[in-house]
């Protein structure tokens, strides 16, 4: 286990991408911070059955150049912290050669799998990000590897909460999601990133109070907020990231805020493919809010009780 | 590891995108195989076709649909409409799922069009030209050394063809074709010549018509081979060569050293 230690706070910020470049210049006076995934600035090839990756020789450079001297925060995509075969090295070694461009300030990466085999042992990659049971097994697999990528940078490292829609994921000692959360960030000492728009969908999909759980969490060991909207298919919520933020998720928002005492920052995360949708406008509107919840409950973070109070 | 063959079994599935009917009622269904526990095979079996089963495939295929129509403007525009998405999904149901990235699902995509050749006029050559304009475009951001200049050709050195480059030969103009394609209009009809078309990392926009010298040149370097074999006429052909060094579709290197290493 490594030791916990909260980030400075830095605020209200935005995923980057080069397509919404020029969308978000429009909101530039209330960005604080950029949140950037290394993985979309990189080529990727198989050789010889390893994923190597490699940067844009412009990309970086751009998105660096965008960022200029805001705070950075790492979002990754690809590492597969939850694959028991082994996570993806490439990922980290782009992830080392951007450290070594420019320090962020703290990063994170998705809960879940992306890689395994078939039963014949051919690699296959899943395509979407896939849910970890909430088992003993995983935790075992899963704790070592934040503890590893903790130590590598010296800097907080977090775990996104994910949207999954298989019922009755296996579980031992009678463990949910929330207490799967709670082991995670105890034992290994990592923060956690709430994607509250995930929690909001998985709340929906499988029917349980979403204020009820999130009174359950670790909430002292939130770091980071996500923010997003989606759509609705075939009757399940869908965490595609293509829309403005809905406003039960908004209420998930103004109840955890006073409550989260090391939460740092707050992103409002868009898809390119949405960007026609929300607009720049739209953007706006969202970072506007969620500043506003920021600023009038982050002062009044509650620290009493054993993870924060209902 | 039961966790292992878990996540063996939930990626196979989604592979699988839908359910295989006569594997399900066999008594040694393809999972049976796997190292799972009692309570999570029977917690696979139920939600193998559940709704969110079904809903985490569809997820999946959407990102693939999504790279590919937002990466391939050449070759979607080359399928009519109506037959667009068949090709897409067909190419879904038949090749799995190998990266989140962009260019490496373009790739796989247009050569499983080559593969299966749909009998579409244009298709195979403006499939080809996509292909190789990636395949360059990544060697071009990568590459890190100038091109070559050669002053004086020893008949050891060796002159070969650049992996990502290639020629293609199209049947109609070029420019012609591939601005309908971009801008939506009426396609030429082939005219009877053939347009050899050279795509190489080096060249300012990844591609231009080839001249004839440099279509003999390229082909007979196709595999790295000594000046002193080849053809004289082509050991004097000094401007071909050059324009192909400067366009990284050839490469000269020197003979290797006895007992098997190059020379620096």
């Amino acid at each position: 286990m490594v030791a916990f230690r909260p980030p400075p706070k830095l605020g209200i910020g935005v995923s980057y991408h080069p397509v919404l470049r020029e969308a978000l210049d429009a909101s530039h006076d209330l960005i604080d911070f950029v949140e950037i995934s290394p993985d979309i600035l990189c080529y990727e090839r198989v050789i010889a059955g390893q994923r190597q990756l490699d940067y844009h020789p412009t990309m970086l450079d751009e998105a660096l150049r965008w960022i200029a001297s805001r705070p950075m925060v790492v979002h990754g995509l690809g590492l597969s912290i939850g694959t028991v075969e082994g996570w993806n090295d490439g990922y980290l070694r782009i992830l080392d050669r951007l450290y070594a461009r420019q320090a962020f300030v703290w990063h994170s990466e998705h809960l879940g799998f992306l890689l395994t085999t078939s039963p014949a042992g051919q690699p296959l990659h899943a395509g979407v990000q896939l849910p970890l049971p909430f088992t003993e097994e995983a935790l075992d697999v899963v704790v070592p590897r934040a503890v590893a990528v903790s130590e590598r940078y010296s800097r907080p490292f977090l775990l996104e909460n994910t949207t999954y829609y298989l019922p009755g994921l296996p579980a031992d000692h009678d463990r949910d999601e929330i207490a799967f959360l709670n082991d995670l960030t105890t034992r290994s000492g990592c923060g956690l990133l709430l994607d509250l728009y995930n929690f909001h969908c998985n709340a929906v999909n499988f029917g349980f109070d979403a204020l009820a759980a999130l009174a359950r969490l670790r909430l002292d060991r939130v770091v980071e907020i996500h923010l997003a909207g989606g759509v609705s298919r075939n009757g399940f919520l869908m965490d595609v990231h293509s829309n403005v933020v809905p406003d039960a998720v908004w209420t998930l928002l103004e109840w955890v805020v006073p409550r989260a005492p090391h939460l740092a920052g707050i992103i409002y995360e868009l898809l390119e493919p949405a960007l026609p949708i929300v607009g720049a406008a739209g953007i706006r509107q969202q970072l506007e809010r969620a500043r506003s919840i920021w600023e009038q409950t982050s002062a009044m973070a509650h620290t009493g009780g054993a993870y924060g109070t209902a | 590891m039961a966790l292992r063959d878990l996540q063996i079994a939930l990626g196979t599935r989604i592979a699988m995108h839908t359910p295989d009917p006569p594997c399900q009622s066999a008594p040694q269904a393809w999972w049976h195989t796997l190292n799972l526990t009692p309570a999570e095979q029977a917690w696979f079996e139920q939600v193998m076709d559940s709704p969110g089963m079904q809903l985490t495939c569809e997820v999946q295929q959407w990102w693939r649909r999504m790279r590919l129509q937002s990466t391939l403007r050449l070759t979607l525009a080359v399928l009519p409409p109506a037959q667009r998405m068949a090709v897409i999904q067909a190419y879904i149901a038949s090749e799995p799922c190998m990266s989140l990235f962009f260019v490496p699902e373009a790739l796989q995509f247009l050569e499983f069009v080559l593969k299966t050749a749909p009998d579409v006029p244009y298709l195979e050559v403006v499939a080809r030209f996509e292909h190789a304009l990636f395949r360059v475009k990544e060697t071009r951001d990568t590459l890190a050394c100038t091109p070559q200049e050669v002053v004086a050709l020893l008949p050891t050195h060796r002159i070969g063809c650049y992996e990502a480059a290639a020629l293609i030969l199209f049947p109609t103009r070029p420019e012609w074709l591939l601005g309908a394609l971009l801008q939506g209009t009426v396609l030429p009809e082939p005219d009877g010549h053939q347009y050899p078309v050279l795509v190489a990392p080096g060249l300012p926009h990844l591609w231009r018509q080839a001249t004839p010298d440099e279509v003999h040149l390229f082909t007979v370097c196709q595999a790295a081979t000594p000046v002193e074999h080849l053809p004289a006429a082509l050991v004097n052909m000094s401007e071909p060569l050059h324009t192909l060094l400067a366009a990284r579709a050839l490469y000269v290197e020197p003979a290797p050293k006895c007992g098997g290493r190059d020379a620096e």
